[in-house]
């Protein structure tokens, strides 16, 4: 029979709430050495009409319990802090620990927003025993700090049931889960009110009460859901689950504790999510090429910023200080609420080869710093040249990503020096501008009469000059007559 | 260990392949220029590692003093804030390889000298061009320490600025037009006495960029210096 064990959150939200007061506590006690107030009591109210859903310990000692009204709740203290449910926050923690879990046990199953079914009977090959694989899991698990009840269960609903209603149920001995399920009361069971009130009529109380009937007579008085139900119980029937998957893409978003108007302290938030994106990135041995940096501003459209590195890696802290290049050329249109994080391209590490005895020199590959220099200057600051087959001057040349041409064919014989006759300057100016000194004409004219198929047609007559300062010139004469200057030798 | 390892190297008894290497580079931390006459002048040829500040007006030669030696690198070159569009045709003619080249239009002067620094420390580039206007001794200082860092050659690309006083460049050249190609002025020279004043012939090298080619080519017959277009 297979083993399952359940794990139930009962608090994730308030865990989460927990987690960054105190985070936040250790850092202000960092900065100012003054210690700490006692914790406030603390609720999460959800549902149509404002039930107490979940509460800590300070909350209970005012005597509100689970289920209570927020009114009645409220009247108990005056410095009560009321949170609203939110369900789409606990499901996407869920999915979380579900990835963390992960890394020690291969079927886990999502019962969103408060559960998660694990497999327990395929890891037994891995780890000694069950007590062993227990330990191993909750040591993994504390490091969370969540609370958690769990159960074992020879069916995934037997292990949910025993989870939410005992604290911790440890042993695997199938006699003392029988005896733990059949001791359970029919209203846990998750059946329609109708059913549960039928089956109270006729006096059943207890699981156990339900299972000393056998199946086919509880079929004769009930109808087939309730066989179903009971059969998926006791595990006769398989159950169906659907297995997670860890996502192959890596995508956060990470709401701030309070607004954030400086971009210097936005750091710390985006480490955090950097080095989230390492484990992640590491655990599949990839390498991040493009960040997708999004800042959820207040009032104000998100601000998207496109952060690419063109050899790829996984550091957080090469990330954050391109990130940093990137965001001190930004400004904002309102304070950050959140900030969200995706890599946008993941590729396959590239090892390098390096010479085990020269001398490492200096501190990037070229890739690490054409990435430095376009996250601070921008992409069209910095580029890469190309030469083109066009008898126009100022289409012979394109830019391009820098790297990204492959090197040049160099010429086979080591022909240094131009041959007489093509000469081209090494600067063509952006602009053509009219001339306007004298020059003297030593070279010319070299006539350029091309272009025709693509509406942009020139006629010129090139000519080397030499102005009155000595500087070498490449000017032209159009049509018109009429003098430019198009080039320095410089 | 350490304190073994330590004692051991300060009796001379370890044997480290990278300090070799390093002592190797050391010794021979010049490029030829590709000019003999330059190289004889300046005693091997540009430092491999430091700061080049050449005092030039544009369109006088001055890149073509450089692109020799620039041909010869494996790494990249970086080219920061250059007064006209670098012309990858002609680059390529002269058998430059013009996928090693960046070319930086940084919005301002720190920007520029930011990128400067991030280029000659990254280790990637062989040599940076730069053109600027005044320095301040630190700003050299800091380029210098750079170079040092990534082992590469920082050539300033300006126009001569009195009251400046001395940098603490690794080589000092002044430039202007000459007849035969340029008039070198050696300023200032690292471990060097040599202030020398000489005219650097070009017609080797780029024939139809000097005056002294054309003043000769006046007396042959018109036909014979009509000009050819590419072949």
């Amino acid at each position: 029979m297979t083993l399952w064990l359940y794990l139930h959150f009962p608090a994730i939200q308030l865990d989460k709430l927990k987690i960054a007061e105190q985070a936040q506590k250790s850092d202000e006690t960092e900065l100012d050495g003054i210690p700490s107030e006692s914790p406030q009591p603390c609720i999460i109210v959800g549902g149509r009409d404002n039930r107490v859903m979940q509460l800590d310990q300070a909350a209970q000692q005012l005597g509100i319990s689970a289920g209570m009204g927020l009114a009645a709740a409220a009247a108990r203290s005056r410095n009560l802090v009321v949170h609203p449910y939110d369900e789409a926050d606990e499901r996407r923690t869920i999915r979380e620990i579900a990835q963390w879990l992960y890394l020690i046990t291969a079927d886990i199953a999502l019962f969103a927003p408060q559960g998660l079914l694990l497999k327990v009977s395929g890891m037994l090959a891995m780890y000694r025993d069950i007590s062993h694989y227990l330990s191993t899991l909750c040591s993994h698990l504390d490091t969370q700090s969540f609370t958690y009840r769990f159960a074992f269960g020879h069916s995934p609903e037997a292990a949910r049931l025993l989870a939410k209603q005992h604290g911790a149920l440890a042993t695997q001995d199938p006699e003392a889960l029988e005896k733990a399920l059949h001791g359970l009361s029919l209203a846990v069971l998750s059946l329609p009110a109708k059913q549960l009130e039928r089956l109270q009529r006729v006096g059943f109380k207890t699981v156990g009460d339900l299972f000393a009937l056998p199946l086919v007579e509880l079929g004769k008085r009930f109808d087939c859901e309730l066989v179903q139900y009971v059969s998926r119980l006791r595990g006769k029937v398989p159950h169906p689950v659907t297995f997670y998957q860890p996502e192959p893409e890596f995508e956060r978003y990470l709401p701030l504790f309070y607004d954030i108007e400086n971009l210097d302290w936005l750091n710390k938030p985006l480490l955090k999510l950097l080095v989230q994106q390492e484990q992640f990135l590491r655990l599949r041995n990839r390498h991040a090429r493009q960040l997708i940096l999004t800042l959820y501003q207040r009032d104000a459209e998100p601000l998207r910023l496109e952060v690419g590195r063109a050899e790829g890696t996984d550091r957080a802290d090469l990330w954050l200080n391109l990130c940093n290049l990137k965001l001190s050329s930004v400004s904002l249109n309102g304070p950050v609420q959140a900030i969200g994080l995706k890599v946008a391209q993941i590729c396959q590490l590239d090892e390098l080869m390096d010479d085990l005895f020269a001398e490492r020199r200096g501190t990037m590959t070229p890739a690490g710093l054409v990435a430095v220099l376009q996250a601070k200057l921008g992409e069209r600051a910095v580029q890469g040249l190309k030469a083109c087959d066009d008898l126009r001057p100022e289409l012979a040349t394109e830019y391009c990503m820098p790297l990204s041409v492959p090197g040049t064919p160099l010429p086979e014989a080591p022909v240094l020096y131009p041959d007489m006759g093509y000469l081209r300057p090494a600067f063509l100016l952006p602009s053509i501008q009219p001339l306007q000194h004298k020059i003297n004409v030593h070279l010319g004219p070299e006539r350029i009469c091309t272009g025709w198929w693509d509406a942009y047609e020139v006629e010129r007559d090139y000519f080397v000059v030499q102005d009155s300062q000595g500087r070498w010139l490449w000017v032209f004469r159009d049509r018109q007559q009429r003098w430019f200057c198009h080039g320095v030798f410089s | 260990m350490s304190n073994l390892i330590e004692r051991l190297q300060r009796q001379d008894l370890v044997w480290q392949g990278s300090g070799l290497l390093g002592r190797q580079l050391h010794s021979k931390a010049l490029t030829a220029t590709g000019y003999t006459e330059l190289d004889k002048h300046l005693q091997g040829g540009f430092p491999k590692i430091g700061v080049v500040d050449l005092h030039t007006e544009l369109g006088i030669g001055e890149l073509r003093l450089l692109l020799p030696s620039l041909m010869q690198q494996s790494g990249l070159t970086a080219v920061i804030n250059p007064p006209a569009r670098l012309n990858a045709d002609a680059l390529q003619r002269i058998g430059m390889d013009t996928s090693k080249l960046l070319e930086i239009t940084p919005g301002c002067p720190q920007e520029a000298l930011w990128a400067a620094e991030q280029c000659l420390k990254s280790g990637a580039c062989n040599s940076v061009l730069v053109w600027h206007g005044a320095l301040q001794v630190h700003q050299v200082k800091r380029l210098q320490l750079a170079a040092q860092t990534g082992e590469s050659c920082l050539y300033l690309l300006r126009r001569e600025h009195h009251g400046e006083g001395t940098l603490p460049v690794s080589l000092s050249l002044g430039l202007s037009p000459h007849i035969k190609g340029l008039n070198i002025t050696v300023k200032k020279r690292k471990g060097g006495w040599t202030q020398s004043q000489f005219a650097l012939d070009m017609s080797l090298h780029w024939p139809e960029l000097t005056e002294q080619f054309h003043a000769q080519s006046k007396e042959i017959p018109d036909v014979a210096r009509q000009y050819s277009t590419g072949r």
